[in-house]
């Protein structure tokens, strides 16, 4: 069974190299690959003098679009699960063959790693968690399936998703979205608790300023999505 | 309408006209979408011959001056070309997407197929 892990990297040059190793000494029968999103920092000159497996985008695409070209690769590359690993150093690979072993045992289609089961490590800020509350709210109202951690950008899944990723895949904060998306259509999904860490380094892609537009997004890319047709 | 508003606007629309059509001629505007501002455009000339069709539906609609219904269909077209445009801006940005993707895919792949053929002139 082939498995990948995709690292979007957006300015990430200081933590990179730090979340190869992680992935390399923490887990097993994983391969990687870094989606740099047209850093502006030096993110790509260390990819190339650390000899890094990457894929350079030529224009900035945001989180979306990057996390889907290696949706894309994974499946032009035939692999079986395909896990999405901030290259900032919040998760922890020590989650990796955890979670893939569940998805595997459990004939599921994605597990997601959820800070809010065990509610250990780091948990987001306040005004984040009302945030994640009223996503998980919102999902369970419209689909009837709890999510705890609905944001959660730490997701294992198989090939049919790989193969449904590769070809739609939302432009920003595409993880609620997409995980209504793949109830809708019949898919299962389970969470297990991870402990993920405070960001090493660089800065989240959701600011204190674009919160109103994220919340706001969110909830009607949501909607919008329970409303399509199977 | 008086007679100079109505020679002002039918120059103004044989001007617009004769600007779309040089446009597409140097084929920097696409005959697709210069298709709904001909069609506007001969509107408008109709219209400001023939004033009678824009006093009746003023009237309809308890517009008093016929111009202000002019300026509301005008405001309503340009309103729908606006969208039009903002669902052909959508369909291109992914089009853009996918084939930044692809170049990033083929970047890799030409990496690989290079290094190896170095490996083997080594």
């Amino acid at each position: 069974m082939k498995k990948i892990v995709i690292i979007p990297a957006y300015n990430e040059s200081a933590s990179i190299v730090n979340t190869v190793k992680d992935i390399q000494e923490n887990s097993e029968g994983f391969d990687y690959i870094i989606v740099n999103d047209r850093s502006t920092d030096h993110t790509l000159d260390v990819c190339k003098e650390h000899h890094l497996n990457y894929l350079n985008l030529p224009l900035n695409l945001g989180i979306g679009g990057a996390v889907q070209t290696g949706y894309w690769y994974a499946y032009e590359n035939g692999y079986d699960i395909a896990v999405q690993f901030d290259g900032d150093g919040q998760h922890d690979a020590k989650y990796l063959n955890e979670m893939a072993d569940y998805l595997t045992k459990n004939d599921l289609d994605m597990v997601i790693g959820s800070r809010f089961i065990k509610y250990e490590g780091f948990q987001s800020s306040g005004a984040r968690r009302m945030g994640i509350k009223w996503f998980t709210f919102l999902i369970k109202l419209l689909t009837g399936k709890k999510i705890t951690d609905p944001t959660s950008g730490y997701r294992v899944c198989n090939r049919k998703v790989i193969k449904l990723f590769s070809d739609n895949y939302p432009k920003d904060y595409p993880e609620p979205e997409t995980e209504v998306g793949l109830i809708r259509r019949g898919y299962k999904i389970e969470e297990v608790p991870v402990v993920m860490r405070a960001r090493e380094e660089g800065v989240s892609s959701i600011s204190l300023k674009k919160s109103v537009y994220y919340m706001l997004k969110v909830t009607l890319a949501i909607l919008i999505e329970r409303s399509r047709k199977n | 309408m008086t007679v100079t508003l109505r020679i002002f606007i039918a120059i103004i629309d044989i001007l617009g006209v004769a600007y779309i059509f040089h446009l597409i001629r140097k084929n920097r505007l696409e005959l697709k979408y210069a298709l709904s501002w001909f069609v506007i455009s001969l509107f408008v000339l109709v219209v400001d011959i023939f004033p009678v069709i824009m006093e009746k539906l003023a009237d309809i609609l308890g517009i008093t001056t016929p111009v202000n219904m002019m300026f509301l269909l005008g405001f309503l077209f340009s309103l729908a070309i606006i969208l039009v445009l903002t669902v052909a801006l959508s369909i291109n940005a992914g089009s853009v997407k996918r084939l930044n993707q692809k170049v990033a895919m083929l970047d890799k792949r030409i990496r690989e197929l290079e290094e190896k053929k170095e490996n083997k002139q080594l």
